[in-house]
């Protein structure tokens, strides 16, 4: 359902965060529009690391907070203006400028994108695959309990046992999507349209970054063309990284920007740390080292160290200490390795730990210093990952109309040849003239090209310098567009000297892109998209929102088996991470029809839902298969001749819903 | 073309992009002989030093070995995953 309140209200957030912040700087844009959606960025890489500083100080993730920091400076600027009497309607003029109406085309990909995004996300009731639905309870966690640290539970044995993406996971994508869905009761809707907003929203911000970083609009306009159409960057998946690779192109912004006015380093700042706490290390380490071979490129370029965006970068990281220094803090600096090298026991005994850690050689064990930086660089660049493989030349070369979800690959026929024309044509082109101060961005482009084709084939080549080659795809597609632009306004000035006009060259090349990249990644993102294991065949998520749909939202839903986070991403509501219920769950097999009533009234739950093939497959596991066979019926039995179970709809074997009476 | 006067710095920026350039060509000449059988073998047999029997038998990981190799994943006679090239 939606919310128009809510996305008045993000823009309300984004806007009035960011206007304060620019209130420090002198230099801004000076197209209104293009001001606007500066401010927009701003604001959004000042959000998240603003949630760590409220929970850290234990004030409420509450909207009405948010509103009120996002509003206060403008409302005192506006009061200001108002009593100076300087408060005018800027003229109005319907002549445009290059820049403006390059901007305008920009606003016109940014929202086709949405289009598609929302139109993929939409075409399925449910959340896709794991991760959303992991997100969904972060969000509704937030939401409810004001809060992005973890509950105090007991006897708890495995670190986000519980909430997977809050705690020590950083809270900057949960804490944006629970505050949005306080005043957004629809958190499915919540969560699908304003991932797909943040995503589209990013290529607005990359034609921004790029337009300051290579300085002319019209470049940047066709290289955010080829970002919108090349498969690789985004699908409509919800996880963090559609927010923390978005920040990448504000923080970017602001460091090119430095070097016209000081004061964007303190946006620099934020923004990273906004990045370092957005995301659960990989995507920043990656980003991070984008930015920073910007500066060591850029430094030598201009024959001169760029201390201001170095200290950007390291005080922005430095800043997300905020969060992470709570972390280790709070689990100790061998549980938090730990929880980040592929092992995230939290109590076990000692010898199950050290076996654990196998594949982060000596980071928590007895090894020498050496060793444990060794074991941690290892864990920090290894190159597994569920979706990362060898990846071979087609699938570069050849985008597919099937593809990851999360992650997709590809790059498409036309947009390979145009990014492999660019590369030759920049290196023969100019030569030793690529360390000059003014071509910075084609070394950079090169730079970043060279460090996201080494991550993307981690398991390909000798040595891996990336964690997870799958998710390096997102981040290759930025050089790679980059240099297709340069390729494609190369062969536009060669074909001017056979008289081609310009506009003809671009016209079929961005058909050609549309045909080999564009039509694909369309295909993939409107496609309907798989979702969790946890259902037993491919129509009961289906048959579950429907149902789900025909009640109030957010009412409070049990399944019997402990899969809550289908409740609460289909836009009902359960305490997962309430004690109660953790404890009451541990035997539940065990506690008759009458238990069972008594604890759901008393935590406020109004339906149970009983699905005997869905319970059966997880009971099995929770308690072997005997205890299961013997244990189950019995208790199905006792629920249906319970007189205050009262069942009200019924999907033939799938599952039953009652009211709890 | 002009002659441009380079700092000790920008030549050693400028010859680290060439060799990495160069070394990029290597590492995908390299990979480009490993897509058949035996880099799919190699890739399984990495997986099971690294992390077990028992993970590098999933199906998932089978998958994605065989996919980097360029084949596609069947099961032969007796039920186990193993890769087919055309």
């Amino acid at each position: 359902m939606i919310s128009w309140l809510t996305i008045v209200l993000f823009f309300v957030y984004c806007w009035g965060l960011g206007f304060s912040a620019l209130s420090f700087v002198h230099k801004k844009p000076e197209l209104r529009l293009e001001k606007f959606f500066v401010t927009i960025g701003v604001g959004l890489g000042i959000f998240p690391i603003l949630v760590v500083l409220l929970n850290l100080v234990h004030i409420p993730l509450d909207w009405k907070i948010f509103l009120l920091l996002s509003m206060v400076w403008p409302i005192v600027v506006f009061g200001r203006k108002l009593y100076a009497k300087e408060l005018a309607m800027p003229p109005f003029s319907f002549s445009f400028t290059k820049s403006e109406l390059m901007l305008c085309g920009a606003v016109v990909i940014m929202l086709l994108s949405l289009f598609m995004y929302t139109k993929g996300a939409f075409a399925y009731p449910y959340l896709e695959d794991e991760d959303p639905w992991g997100h969904a309870v972060g969000s509704k966690y937030v939401a409810l309990e004001k809060r992005a640290y973890d509950p105090v539970l007991k006897d708890q044995t495995r670190l986000d046992e519980v909430l997977a993406y809050i705690d020590p996971y950083p809270p900057g994508y949960d804490g944006l999507m629970g505050v949005l869905h306080q005043t957004s009761p629809d958190l499915n809707w919540t969560l699908k349209f304003f991932n797909a907003l943040i995503i589209s929203l990013g290529l607005l911000f990359f034609f921004l970054c790029t337009k300051e970083f290579v300085g002319d609009s019209g470049k940047a306009l066709l290289a955010m063309l080829f970002l919108a159409m090349i498969p690789a960057y985004f699908s409509h998946f919800i996880w963090a990284h559609s927010y923390v690779v978005m920040l990448f192109f504000p923080a970017m912004y602001a460091l090119v920007m430095i070097k016209q006015d000081k004061g964007w380093m303190w946006i620099g700042l934020i923004i990273i740390a906004s990045i370092w706490v957005t995301q659960n290390i990989e995507e920043p380490i990656k980003l991070t080292t984008m930015m920073l071979l910007f500066v060591c490129v850029g430094s030598i370029s201009a024959t001169k160290f760029m201390r201001r965006e170095f200290l950007a970068i390291a005080g922005g990281t430095l800043f997300s200490l905020l969060w992470w220094g709570a972390m280790v803090a709070k689990y100790g600096y061998r549980d938090f390795i730990r929880a980040f090298t592929g092992s995230n026991i939290l109590v076990a005994e000692e010898g199950a730990l050290e076996s654990a850690v196998s594949s982060a050689v000596g980071a928590t064990g007895q090894g020498s210093f050496i060793q444990k930086i060794g074991g941690i660089f290892t864990s920090l660049t290894s190159s597994g990952g569920t979706a990362s493989r060898a990846y071979s030349f087609n699938d570069f070369f050849i985008a597919r109309g099937e593809n990851l979800i999360n992650a997709p690959i590809g790059i498409g026929i036309v947009l390979f040849i145009l990014t492999f024309v660019g590369i030759i044509w920049v290196l023969w082109h100019y030569r030793s003239r690529l360390v000059e101060s003014k071509n910075t961005w084609l070394m950079v482009s090169l730079f970043w090209l060279i460090y996201t084709f080494w991550g993307v084939n981690g398991q390909t080549f000798l040595v891996s310098i990336a964690r997870g080659p799958f998710r390096m795809w997102l981040l290759l597609a930025i050089p790679v567009v980059l240099l297709a632009m340069e390729g494609s306004y190369m062969l536009a000035g060669l074909m001017k000297k056979w008289n081609v006009p310009a506009i003809l060259v671009f016209g079929v090349i961005i058909i050609g892109v549309l045909l080999t990249s564009g039509y694909q990644k369309y295909q993939v993102n409107t496609a309907m998209w798989p979702t969790s294991g946890a259902y037993v065949n491919s129509i009961e998520p289906f048959e579950y929102a429907a149902w789900f749909n025909s009640i109030p939202l957010n009412t409070k839903v049990f399944l019997y088996v402990p899969r809550d986070k289908l409740v609460i991403g289909l836009g009902g509501e359960s305490c997962l991470w309430c004690q109660e219920v953790i404890d009451f769950r541990k035997d539940i097999l065990h506690k008759d029809a009458v238990l069972l009533h008594t604890f759901l009234k008393q935590q406020g739950y109004e339906y149970l839902i009983l699905n005997g093939n869905m319970d059966r497959k997880m009971f099995t596991t929770q308690f072997g298969a005997n205890e299961t066979e013997k244990l189950l019926p019995q208790r199905y039995e006792e629920i249906q001749k319970f007189g205050l179970f009262k069942p009200v709809y019924y999907k033939e074997n799938m599952f039953v819903v009652m009211r709890v009476g | 073309m002009e002659q441009v006067h380079l700092t000790i710095w920008q030549k050693g920026l400028l010859w680290l992009l060439y060799g990495l350039v160069i070394l990029m060509v290597v590492f995908s000449v390299v990979a480009y002989f490993d897509k058949d059988y035996e880099g799919y073998h190699k890739c399984v047999q990495k997986k099971c030093e690294r992390k077990g029997e028992a993970f590098c038998q999933k199906a998932r990981e089978q998958q994605n070995c065989c996919l980097g190799a360029g084949g596609q994943l069947a099961q032969n006679n007796v039920g186990k995953f193993t890769c087919v090239f055309s």
